[in-house]
């Protein structure tokens, strides 16, 4: 996408992903005209339609603490082939055509947590790759932990489909370089390291060079080149830094790179175990396009970038969020405070 | 005498500086060792019960966990000669293969706000390290962690060799972001965790402390 201010923006959406969750209690289940308990959500033609929650969601600790697997419901309804496959899939369509309508450039899909089988990840893949690829050309973001998974979607992708991007690569999953390479995809360089998380901004800068020289080595270029610089909670870092390094790293691959590769990052965990967490996921995309961050892998439809940059930065909100995402409010006590006090505005966000 | 309770509030709000007061007053004060610790561990189950009622937040979790650690270093000594143990020893790290140790930090520092001695092994840890710092230190708990259903399977290597090394009163629980009820059920281990309020619950109940 074009930002609103001309730069060029990458969202790769992050909300087909089996992890997700709505409550029960919320607007997005409801009992269906039939009496079961469903997912809630609309029809192409802007009809209310339900998803009864299939029977292998029901019977989890999860559903009976009050959480719906909803991506993984979908899934599970559609392949199942059984009475409920059509809502199933009118489900995912659904979600596919709201993630396009906000702008994403890829849509992210994580299948990871429909299974811990291996082969039942990689079917589950498979199908949704295909699924997908009959209702739009928006390309793919293929998101796995296993090499696998990430062929078997490239195996099943339609003919005519864009290259994927391939997420992620890290320095101990290098053979995702090779898939890249042979298939002429983009890829997402993780700056991970290879036996632990990055500390400080120094840590993942040389990972992230480590593992563009080892792209570059399998002749991918920069253009093809996402790199993650890894978002960690500002909420459990006892220094409060993890989101200041985060930007300072990105600043300093800018600089390193120059402009050809993409900058990016799973920005909204950096909210993780603080409340409205949306204010602090457009707050820290706004600093982050600030460090030069190009991409996002983001839910476009909570956090859309042109909102974002017509925040008011003078806010107290946005001022309070932004402290606590540079480290300058230790253990976010001045944000918590103000939160507590109902002082950080319902959003922002300029009119 | 110094007021035990307002120790208590102390560690509940993060406030270090009179914690740690407190505490030094209390020793000076001749009160039992004992009693002083319980009125510190009974700051963190609150601060637990609290978070798992959404009633505060991660930080504000830390910041008590901070003023615990601080007040209690002042307090070792005492326990010590006064031959005052933890209620047990617990090991826990993150999976091999997994570098995620997020969660598995909040959970040690839980523990140790429980009293529980926790030995922390890092993330990507083999199961034969579990297995072996779990006879080393005569470990009752071992908690492993996963963010990674590509890594959450290895749990279940954790769990086989701690079976079959014999090691019969140690109890296994298991938590990260995919980690189910289900799962831990279906891989034999001895409980599972959705967070780190309720690891302590967890970590009580199986580790057979009331």
């Amino acid at each position: 996408m074009i930002l609103a201010d001309g730069r060029s923006f990458t969202i790769i959406g992050e909300n087909i992903h089996a992890t997700r969750v709505v409550q029960r209690s919320g607007r997005r289940v409801a009992t269906a005209p039939d009496g079961r308990e469903s997912l809630v959500f609309g029809g192409p033609d802007g009809s209310e339609r339900f998803l009864a929650i299939p029977e292998s969601i029901r019977e989890t600790q999860d559903f009976a603490n009050g959480k719906v697997k909803h991506v993984q419901a979908a899934i599970r309804a559609a392949m199942s082939g059984g009475p409920d496959a059509g809502a199933g899939a009118g489900y995912i369509a659904w979600m596919v055509e709201r993630q396009v309508a906000a702008r994403a450039d890829f849509l992210d899909l994580n299948v990871d947590e429909l299974s811990t089988r291996e082969e039942e990840q990689q079917t589950a893949m498979a199908w949704i790759v295909r699924t997908i690829g009959e209702l739009t050309h928006t390309p793919l973001s293929l998101d796995s932990s296993s090499v696998a998974t990430l062929r078997a979607g490239i195996g099943a992708l339609v003919p005519g489909a864009p290259p994927p991007l391939l997420n992620s690569a890290a320095l101990d999953r290098l053979d995702v370089l090779d898939v890249a390479a042979g298939a002429g995809c983009s890829v997402v360089l993780s700056a991970a390291g290879g036996a632990d998380l990055p500390s400080d901004a120094d840590q993942r800068v040389a990972n992230a060079m480590r593992m563009v020289d080892a792209a570059s080595a399998r002749g991918i270029p920069l253009e093809r080149i996402h790199i993650d610089s890894i978002v960690l909670p500002v909420a459990v870092s006892m220094d409060g830094k993890s989101g200041a390094h985060f930007l300072d790293a990105v600043t300093r691959l800018r600089a390193e790179l120059g402009p050809e590769v993409r900058l990016t990052g799973g920005l909204s965990n950096v909210s993780f175990g603080m409340p409205e967490r949306r204010l602090v996921n457009d707050v820290f995309l706004d600093l982050a396009l600030a460090a030069g961050v190009d991409s996002a892998i983001i839910d476009p439809i909570a956090n859309d970038p042109d909102r974002v940059l017509a925040m008011d930065r003078s806010s107290r909100g946005y001022r309070l969020a932004a402290d606590a995402l540079t480290g300058e409010d230790p253990f976010c006590m001045a944000y918590l405070t103000a939160y507590r006090a109902g002082e950080l505005g319902a959003s922002p966000a300029g009119a | 005498m110094a007021d035990l309770q307002a120790l208590t509030d102390a560690i509940e709000r993060g406030d270090r500086a009179a914690a740690t007061e407190i505490t030094r007053t209390a020793i000076a004060d001749r009160m039992d060792p004992e009693t002083i610790l319980a009125a510190m561990t009974a700051a963190m189950d609150n601060v637990g019960g609290k978070f798992q009622r959404n009633e505060i937040y991660v930080p504000e979790m830390l910041i008590s966990a901070r003023a615990m650690k601080e007040s209690v270093a002042i307090l070792e000594p005492l326990l010590v000669d006064s031959g005052i143990k933890p209620q047990f020893t617990a090991v826990i790290g993150t999976v091999r293969g997994d570098l995620h140790d997020i969660g598995k930090n909040l959970v040690a520092m839980m523990w140790k706000g429980a009293n529980i001695e926790v030995i922390d092994l890092g993330a990507n840890v083999a199961p034969e390290e579990f297995v072996a710092k779990a006879r080393e230190h005569g470990a009752r708990l071992v908690g492993v962690s996963a963010l990674l259903t590509t890594t959450m399977v290895g749990m279940k290597e954790v769990v086989d060799g701690i079976r079959a090394a014999g090691l019969a009163d140690c109890r296994i629980v298991v938590g990260g972001a995919p980690v189910t009820a289900e799962f831990a059920a279906q891989i034999g281990a001895d409980g599972y965790a959705p967070d780190a309020a309720s690891a302590v619950e967890m970590a009580r109940h199986v580790g057979g402390v009331a």
